[in-house]
């Protein structure tokens, strides 16, 4: 898990008002190209306890075979289309994982696991042709996701 | 002391956000794993506000939503929607419910305890 901005400071009111304003970065219009809703990273004035980095890290190491099976799903429905062999139903499923995983890198400190899982959701959630060529262009998502998983 | 009731089916979601809430927030923190289940425990702790998925099996987040307002008791609780969904018309279809805020996946855990009391119009 990517450690998070760890700096011991207090929060004064400029600093809450700023944090409360800094939601999610938002994208109307969705490309495969594009980052999507990745949020900012905390300001670096911001507190991350060291109880609740540690809580964090646990957290990650106790999700990540979960995490880890739905990548698995990724590559699954990747490899398939590679084939020319995607069912209606692996391509259902690995829409669902990528949105889940692209709803939780982040938090966890990976905001381009989140990126890369967008692009799955974004291609396996449309009514597109899903070609071989179209796989390959998925295929360094995968790769940061995998990387990410290893850590 | 704010009580803030946590209905997400991911468990890895759940347990961030309830440890941000926690310990940063200062929050007492309930959670759900269901749309169903959440509604019985919006009866039994009548929580300050509910933090609500959207997506979830059997009965998702916008469902669970009317159910709250459907019931006398639970109708006043502000209810912010949780969600991966980032293309704009799901937000401002979400917003158009009449749910306090729309917040999104994925959250900053630093954070999330600032935006739900800048939603809700919270002192800190």
């Amino acid at each position: 898990m990517k450690k998070l901005p760890s700096k011991s400071a207090s929060l004064n009111p400029k600093e809450k008002k700023h944090a409360a304003s800094a939601a999610p970065a938002q994208s109307s219009g969705l490309h495969l190209h594009t980052s999507t809703a990745v949020q900012k990273p905390a300001p670096a004035a911001y507190v991350m306890p060291p109880q609740l980095q540690a809580a964090l890290n646990q957290v990650w190491q106790k999700s990540l075979p979960l995490l880890q099976q739905r990548v698995g799903v990724l590559d699954d429905a990747l490899a398939a289309t590679k084939a020319g062999q995607l069912n209606p139903e692996l391509r259902a499923a690995a829409a669902l994982e990528a949105h889940r995983l692209a709803g939780l890198l982040g938090t966890f400190g990976h905001p381009h696991g989140t990126d890369a899982a967008r692009m799955f959701e974004i291609v396996f959630d449309s009514d597109a042709v899903l070609t071989p060529k179209l796989a390959e262009s998925l295929s360094p998502a995968l790769s940061t996701l995998h990387t990410i998983m290893s850590k | 002391m704010r009580k803030i009731l946590i209905v997400d089916d991911e468990d890895d979601i759940r347990a961030v956000a309830a440890l941000c809430l926690e310990t940063i927030a200062g929050w007492e923190v309930c959670t759900a794993t269901s749309g169903s289940e959440g509604i019985r425990r919006a009866l039994e702790t009548r929580p300050d506000a509910i933090l609500l998925d959207v997506m979830m099996p059997e009965m998702d987040g916008p469902t669970t939503f009317q159910h709250l307002q459907q019931d006398p008791h639970t109708r006043s609780i502000p209810v912010l929607l949780l969600t991966a969904k980032v293309q704009g018309a799901d937000q401002r279809r979400f917003a158009d419910m009449g749910v306090a805020a729309v917040l999104s996946k994925p959250f900053d855990p630093l954070t999330l305890g600032l935006q739900i009391s800048a939603a809700l119009g919270w002192e800190r």
